[in-house]
């Protein structure tokens, strides 16, 4: 279990003209090699940032990294310069973003661009820069290499556009990529095969995966560990078993209770009530406690700490806390619980 | 490709037969005639209008007037001793033009340097610095620099000459008057539109790839960013090309713009058709200029217009 990655403590705040919004608090997480670790959360609890911060993109105008640590190959990421940082992007560590219309440069041509980060980063000749990215176009699906290599990205799909722009992050062979959302901008049919194209791809590269989401099928689909995020923490963090089928964060049932289900009959969609908190003035307690029915007193006066629920699973909430009232997960929860289960062994 | 520019050539020709011939009707409308001497007598004027062929009904002028300008014959002058209107526009539109083409590439290349920078170190004193040169030369108008600049420059301190038009150096003041307009527009447009293109995706995805700001600015920002700013470039370009009267006049400059205000004064008929012909002509043609300079920085344009 070697870690290619970790995350200690990470805290980054936006400067706004209403004041100081703490973006994230205090996240930390390790990527393993070969995994695929899925970042789930609803819209602003702090996936793109993390991630971001890791690649170092957030805007520098108005963002700040406060504290923590990333470490990467024995390097802070967070601290070093530019000119380091650069020789880092693409190479080691690379994204793929969440809209393919609006990632690829409208005046350069496919080709040109794949070219881009090869040529930067192994010192290669345009002849064999141009070979590798007729190779890539291969591996990730477009047919006609040689004639799309010349094309200009309007002259392809969405679909062959987020193609295109995962081979430009597989360019040259990441330790880590980084995927934050590759498939939320694309319709359904070409979601799946985007998701097939990155599972089939992790087999043949020996790479690890970020994988940000917001869609908990997509997470079952292709992650074996998940961080759930909420309120710019990580409030549970195991296998995607562990979160799952013994799923302990009420905001982790929350949102598996959210999930559309095909044959839950009569039954109305869950909805998690309320409202994501407002990071520029952090609540005192746990975050997500105005949004939860299970919260209780302590937890709009202290934040919980990350209770440990296995050598892999951990949780913050109080609930995991020795002296608090046996909880059991509501109704939705189970009946999904069990039908993961019973799918995995249909499988 | 070559199609689109038949095609386009033919779209010229239309607008350019529609430019001529409202022109010569409005033309025809404002009263008064070329010959108003109180020294020539009422027999006079209609010997000469007989002459010119101005006696006739004005949809026959306008008959004889095409015909001619399709064979190349633009007629001669009343004012300026019957020269022909071809030989006085070519005497005369070289200086202008030289002047506008300067000012318009010291202009641009200034102007599209001080907003890409502007851009590149936003909300700092180099961006205000670029602001400020821009609103400056925006809000004062050319003659004022013109004025400024030959009273301080030329008469003062003598480093230019003061006026007129006998060598390089006489185009010197004239120009940096003229290309105060086109600096501010491109420097404000440049500005607006890099910024928009460096908060864009791919800027980001260019970023991710490791590349570095240099990089990031001229490969990937610069020629997305240029596309908006070509557009009000071109028709200022021929409005500096075919000459800014003011300037022209406090430099001497023997230049179009001068002329054509005097030949409006007097009526002077085959003039003004023969000026408006060639600003017209001028037009189109920097119009056509533009949408093949559009398809050279932006292959989505090339490819719509190409089929």
């Amino acid at each position: 279990m070697e870690k290619i990655l970790e995350v200690k403590d990470l805290e980054i705040s936006f400067h706004t003209f209403g004041g100081e919004v703490q973006a994230i608090r205090g996240v930390s997480f390790d990527l393993i090699k070969g995994e695929t670790l899925a970042i789930v959360g609803e819209s602003g609890s702090g996936k793109s940032v993390t991630t971001k911060s890791i690649m170092r993109l957030l805007p520098e105008s108005n963002s700040e990294i406060k504290g923590g640590q990333i470490l990467f190959d024995g390097k802070d990421l967070a601290k070093l310069k530019d000119k380091q940082m650069q020789g880092i992007r693409g190479k080691d560590i690379s994204m793929i973003f969440q809209d393919p219309m609006t990632s690829l440069n409208p005046t350069i041509k496919i080709g040109k661009q794949i070219m881009e980060p090869i040529i930067k980063h192994q010192n290669v000749g345009k002849a064999t820069a141009k070979e590798r990215a007729l190779e890539l176009l291969r591996l990730v699906g477009i047919p006609n290499p040689e004639q799309r290599f010349q094309q200009y990205p309007h002259q392809f799909s969405g679909g062959m556009r987020q193609r295109v722009v995962i081979a430009i992050a597989l360019a040259c062979n990441p330790k880590v990529l980084i995927a934050d959302e590759p498939t939320t901008a694309l319709d359904v049919t070409i979601q799946a095969q985007i998701l097939e194209l990155m599972k089939d791809l992790q087999k043949k590269i020996d790479t690890s995966i970020i994988f940000i989401t917001h869609d908990l099928g997509v997470v079952a689909n292709v992650a074996d560990r998940v961080a759930v995020m909420y309120g710019g923490k990580i409030v549970e963090v195991g296998t995607v078993d562990e979160v799952f089928y013994n799923p302990k964060h009420p905001y982790t049932w929350g949102l598996i209770s959210s999930m559309p289900s095909l044959d839950a009959k009569d039954e109305a969609l869950y909805a998690i009530p309320g409202t994501p908190p407002d990071l520029l003035n952090p609540p005192k307690g746990d975050a997500f406690a105005p949004r939860n029915a299970y919260a209780m007193k302590i937890d709009l006066e202290e934040q919980p700490p990350m209770f440990k629920v296995s050598d892999t699973h951990y949780a913050a909430t109080w609930l995991l806390h020795p002296d608090a009232p046996k909880v059991e997960p509501p109704e939705a929860v189970k009946r999904r619980m069990k039908k993961f289960l019973s799918e995995q062994e249909g499988k | 490709m070559l199609r689109y520019l038949v095609q386009r050539v033919i779209y010229m020709l239309i607008t350019l037969f529609v430019v001529v011939s409202a022109t010569f009707f409005l033309m025809k409308i404002v009263p008064g005639t070329p010959f108003n001497s109180e020294k020539l007598t009422d027999e006079q004027v209609e010997i000469m209008n007989r002459e010119y062929g101005l006696d006739q009904p004005v949809p026959v002028q306008y008959l004889n007037y095409m015909a001619k300008t399709i064979q190349g014959d633009l007629g001669y002058s009343f004012q300026f001793n019957n020269t022909p209107v071809t030989e006085l526009l070519s005497e005369r539109v070289g200086p202008s033009a030289f002047l506008g083409f300067q000012a318009m590439l010291v202009g641009t290349i200034i102007g599209i340097f001080l907003g890409v920078v502007a851009a590149l170190k936003q909300n700092t004193w180099v961006d205000y610095t670029s602001t400020f040169v821009a609103v400056v030369g925006k809000s004062i108008p050319s003659f004022i620099f013109a004025g400024l600049m030959q009273y301080y420059i030329a008469v003062k301190l003598g480093w230019f000459p003061v006026m007129f038009w006998e060598g390089y150096e006489y185009s010197i003041l004239p120009t940096i008057a003229l290309s105060m307009f086109p600096i501010s527009i491109a420097a404000r447009f440049m500005r607006t539109e890099m910024i928009d293109v460096l908060n864009s995706d791919y800027i980001t995805l260019a970023k991710a790839k490791g590349a570095s700001y240099l990089q990031i600015s001229v490969k990937h920002a610069l020629r997305n960013a240029l596309i908006p700013v070509v557009t009000v470039l071109g028709p200022l370009a021929v409005g500096l090309m075919t000459g800014s009267l003011v300037v022209e006049q406090i430099y001497s400059v023997p230049g179009i713009g001068e002329q054509f205000v005097s030949s409006i004064l007097t009526n002077d008929y085959p003039v003004i058709m023969g000026t408006t012909i060639l600003f017209a002509a001028l037009f189109v043609f920097v119009t056509l200029l533009v949408d093949i300079l559009y398809g050279i920085i932006d292959p989505r344009i090339r490819l719509a217009g190409g089929k």
